[in-house]
């Protein structure tokens, strides 16, 4: 698996600094970094060329960020409500004593509960998996809306891949050539502006390509 | 539609909906009052002053770097519309991040953010489509214009 540690780092100045995209779409607990990475390799695959292809880019790099964090959710949905499904499923066994604290310990992995667990289900021929899909059974409501909302995000991605075509195919001849001078002016003001220190690597990536 | 008469129970029910005209009470009709305000994303940009500049700044810098020049004024309408199309799916992201935080700091009580968040999916479809409109009518005026010229 591929780490945020072993892509690239962010080259450029980041959409995310742009105030008119709004924040970025990370939440106490995502990996930011990570989120830096996938939105700077985005930009460098996509190279935008007007605010709305930066607006464009960064809704396909949140909207594949927000595809996974959704599934990332579910499994720890799933994960934080296993004893209610424990409980449950100890209930459905008569077991006696209060299933619920049982479960609770289990869920807290305390040695004995865990044991006293395990023997249970193993004289019923039953396991883990059992446990989730009743655990999946009493939260089926939240994991299917998790799943129509994780639908609905790469519906809109795709949707939002096919507008950058659209617009690009039909991005006037005119529009490309004001592009082209307007990235000169600015390489003109940007080398008038610069210190003679400067490095080579300071330089915006389409002001060295209008420049070439 | 069929043609088949209606039913007791479509009558019964239509004569029940009849009677429902909203809430009586004092303390009712204020909480129905406060339908529209739950988070503001109904409320139009404009009416906002700051979020209006904010819209005709956005509108020049659309215009720009499409075109590479101020537009006229039926081009600046245009990019306008697209501006505030994009603050309002910022705003709607904004809510949505704040219930996904919610949802993530307990996940034991993800029914209320889920529904709250899936209630919230339509405004950022809204958004999202207005957008795309607005863009592509935006891109067949620049088409236009480019002939013209």
């Amino acid at each position: 698996m591929t780490t945020a540690s072993t892509l690239p780092t962010p080259a450029s100045a980041p959409l995310s600094d742009l105030a008119y995209l709004g924040a970025p779409a990370i939440v106490p607990g995502d990996d930011s970094a990570g989120y830096d990475t996938l939105l700077a390799r985005m930009i460098a695959d996509v190279r935008p060329g007007n605010v709305m292809e930066e607006a464009w880019t960064r809704d396909v790099a949140d909207l594949v960020w927000e595809a996974a964090r959704l599934r990332r959710l579910k499994a720890a949905l799933m994960t934080a409500c296993a004893d209610h499904g424990m409980q449950q499923l100890l209930q459905s066994l008569n077991v006696h004593g209060n299933t619920f604290e049982i479960a609770r310990r289990w869920a807290a992995r305390e040695l004995l509960a865990v044991a006293e667990v395990d023997a249970v289900l193993a004289g019923a021929g039953l396991g883990m998996n059992h446990v989730m899909a009743r655990t999946l059974a009493l939260r089926l409501d939240d994991i299917e809306r998790i799943d129509r909302m994780t639908a609905s995000v790469e519906v809109r991605r795709a949707a939002i891949l096919r507008e950058i075509g659209h617009h690009r195919e039909h991005a006037p001849f005119h529009a490309r050539l004001g592009q082209a001078a307007a990235a000169q002016i600015e390489h003109v003001e940007f080398t008038r502006l610069a210190t003679p220190a400067q490095t080579p690597a300071q330089t915006p990536a389409h002001v060295t390509e209008a420049g070439a | 539609m069929s043609d088949a008469p209606e039913s007791a129970r479509v009558r019964a029910s239509r004569a029940n909906a009849r009677k429902s005209t909203g809430p009586r009470s004092r303390a009712g009709k204020a909480r129905v009052g406060r339908n529209a305000r739950r988070h503001g994303l109904s409320v139009p940009l404009l009416t906002d002053e700051m979020l209006a500049r904010e819209v005709e700044e956005l509108a020049r810098r659309v215009e720009v770097s499409a075109t590479g020049a101020a537009l006229d004024a039926e081009g600046h309408a245009f990019a306008c519309r697209i501006a505030e199309a994009m603050i309002d799916l910022r705003r709607v992201r904004a809510v949505k991040l704040l219930l996904v935080a919610k949802l993530t700091s307990d996940l034991r009580k993800a029914a209320g953010p889920l529904k709250a968040l899936a209630r919230l999916d339509r405004y950022e479809r809204l958004a999202l489509w207005r957008r795309r409109v607005t863009v592509r009518a935006f891109d067949a005026f620049a088409i236009k214009r480019a002939k013209q010229s």
